[in-house]
């Protein structure tokens, strides 16, 4: 987890340095009076570098995946919920209570 | 709806408790989110922690949660006079509150007055005539006294209004099952569908009611649900596998008698019966004899 | 253009900081407000009953595959028939909305409610900064921006030479109006009456007629194509023990 943050702060801050580098390299170029075709390669492979980082710690930080199948274990459904609204009391326990010795104590 | 994972941490969480690990609240808690009944439990542990004032007023306002929840398990339990004690707590902090009149119904139907409950519950309609748990606890209380054709009649009238309610839907399919009008539980069942198409138990119970009711279409369609159920848990559902296997020997048998060639694939049959073979092996060697002459008995017919 | 203008720290601490000061407390205020002036509605049962109506007829377009199709089509018959479906509205019925507000005092009386709760505060707090505040620069954002966002930042000053990135009082006052919103819902919850843009909603929903919402469900029920997923699911459960068994 926070190996993963810092892999991404990282990025970013690679990220950061690419933007940096092009544009110093796009004052050089107008003082020399140059045509910007495009950015050089360092920055482009800094710019890989801190996108494969980025994606990175954007997967793994934020937590685990959860599953979609839906007969995986956490999707996967094995009892309804007591339909509690329609609870009626009228039934075995009131015959047979549980003999339980409990009080409300203020 | 509860996950098997859920189930699990349940469980866990259940002995847990039981053995005086703690966890008490989580456990309360848990039980609320998937609104299962475990009244004795609940009743138990939650009064220990009402019992102990620290640990009460560690909760802040789920508190009065925990009261309501304790008292609706105390009434489940007949626990009377500890319902009593919790509703008349409530009722001092809340003393207009119509979440409190409620508990004071089901106080007078789980003593059995039910004349007085129903009493209640009207004067609670009169202030709001669209109180959907009022008209739940209505058809309830009908049921609850035996009254079940009033049950299904009241369950009618509130479905014509609130007619994306599937729980009501799921309680009428329930009772229609109960008193074997299956076409009617088949018409509830597939309301529950629509609504959660996702959910592999209404499937299961749509399946069981196609296949109680009978006949060659309604067997095919039965095969169909079971088979759908098998392939939204995995396979991991035993009643769905059991099921295919009697749809498969039940249909072969009415197709015989009409000499008509069997368009169905007899594969599914024989994977399932295997993989229940494979199942009650793991799981109950004991018993597999018993279950291999019973899938013989339907291979025979079939 | 090239020299930066240099804000006097008074304007900061007597303009720029009581504004925003303000703005949060009259936020504030303008909740409480409403709470205490709002009526609990008690719905109707004819307009709850549409909602649900509503609801279940999506769910049936949108799982009509899996239930068999002569139900999916006598549940089609039920709902969009001609005669007595529930989704059918006969012509010439359709309660004129503009006259149900009339004949129901309340309705109006809400949304007279509503409205003044929030156009009195606002008109009351714009006067107010026009009148003490105006033609301040209060604040400078640190990044340029374009000339088209002079109108948003610089609301009351007539120069076209002050940068863009200076921010007038009365500009400030509306950026606080709309920006605010995420710090009211930390301060207030999620659901705090503050919210304008929910207002907004509520508002062109007001006119808003239950009936069309009915048709418009019942003409695309009407086009839903039912295609049976049940018969594949057989070849698919046969694949799934297969997978578990081998």
């Amino acid at each position: 987890m926070a190996l993963g943050f810092a892999v991404g702060v990282f990025g970013v801050l690679i990220l950061f340095h690419a933007a940096y580098s092009t544009i110093q390299y796009r004052g050089l170029l107008k003082i020399t009076e140059e045509e910007f075709s495009g950015p050089p390669m360092n920055v482009v492979a800094e710019l890989l570098l801190g996108l494969v980082f980025c994606i990175w710690a954007a997967l793994t930080v934020p937590g685990k995946f959860l599953s979609i199948q839906p007969y995986s274990e956490e999707n996967r459904i094995v009892s309804l919920p007591a339909n509690s609204d329609f609870m009626i009391f009228n039934h075995r326990g009131k015959v047979f209570p549980l003999e339980m010795d409990v009080k409300l104590k203020h | 709806m509860v996950s098997k994972t859920e189930e699990t941490q349940l469980s866990n969480l259940e002995t847990q408790v039981d053995n005086g690990g703690g966890g008490a609240w989580e456990y309360l808690s848990l039980v609320r989110k998937l609104k299962v009944r475990r009244s004795d439990r609940v009743l138990k542990h939650g009064l220990s922690i009402l019992n102990d004032p620290k640990k009460r007023s560690s909760l802040g306002p789920d508190e009065w949660t925990l009261y309501e929840q304790v008292a609706v398990a105390a009434m489940d339990c007949q626990s009377l006079d500890v319902a009593k004690d919790c509703i008349k707590v409530l009722q001092k902090k809340f003393p207009e509150s119509k979440r409190v009149g409620r508990l004071e119904g089901m106080l007078l139907e789980a003593k059995g007055a039910w004349t007085e409950a129903e009493k209640a519950y009207s004067s609670l309609l009169e202030d709001n005539p669209l109180d959907q748990v009022i008209h739940k606890r209505r058809v309830a209380m009908a049921k609850a006294q035996g009254n079940v054709s009033v049950a299904i009649e009241w369950l009618n009238k509130y479905l014509e209004i609130f007619m994306a309610d599937h729980d009501s839907w799921r309680e009428l399919a329930e009772i229609y099952v109960s008193l074997q009008m299956y076409k009617q539980a088949a018409f509830c069942y597939e309301e529950l569908i629509l609504s959660q198409p996702m959910v592999p138990l209404y499937h299961l119970a749509y399946a069981d009611v196609l296949y109680t009711l009978g006949g060659l279409e309604n067997l095919q369609n039965a095969k169909k649900y079971y088979a759908s159920t098998i392939d939204l848990t995995g396979g991991k559902n035993t009643r769905a596998l059991f099921g295919i296997c009697l749809c498969s020997s039940a249909i072969g048998q009415i197709a015989k008698g009409r000499n008509k060639d069997d368009k169905e694939s007899p594969e599914l049959q024989s994977l399932a019966a295997t993989a229940l073979e494979r199942e009650y092996k793991q799981k109950a060697s004991d018993k597999l004899s018993l279950l291999t002459a019973a899938l013989k008995g339907l291979k025979v017919s079939s | 253009m090239a020299e930066d203008l240099v804000l006097d720290t008074a304007i900061r601490d007597w303009v720029l900081i009581p504004l925003s000061v303000v703005m949060v407390l009259i936020g504030i205020l303008r909740h409480f407000v409403s709470k205490l002036m709002r009526s609990s509605q008690v719905p109707d049962a004819k307009i709850v009953k549409e909602g649900q109506l509503i609801v279940r007829a999506r769910n049936l377009r949108s799982g009509a595959n899996f239930i068999p199709p002569r139900s999916f089509r006598a549940r089609r018959f039920y709902f969009s028939n001609e005669e007595n479906g529930l989704l059918h509205v006969p012509k010439g019925q359709a309660p004129n909305p503009q006259a149900q507000m009339f004949s129901d005092p309340n309705m109006a009386m809400d949304m007279m409610k509503k409205n003044l709760s929030m156009i009195i505060p606002q008109t009351l707090t714009f006067a107010w900064v026009n009148f003490f505040f105006s033609g301040f620069v209060a604040a400078k954002i640190p990044f340029p921006l374009t000339q088209r966002f002079r109108s948003m930042l610089q609301n009351g000053i007539d120069l076209s030479t002050v940068d863009v990135s200076y921010v007038s009082s009365r500009s400030w006052y509306f950026l606080n109006l709309f920006g605010l919103r995420g710090l009211f819902s930390l301060i207030l919850g999620e659901d705090n009456a503050t919210d304008d843009t929910q207002r907004m909603m509520q508002m062109s929903g007001f006119g808003f007629d239950p009936t069309k919402s009915l048709g418009a469900e019942k003409d695309s029920l009407d086009i839903v194509q039912h295609d049976w997923a049940l018969p594949k699911f057989e070849q698919r459960a046969e694949a799934v023990l297969r997978k578990v068994l081998s």
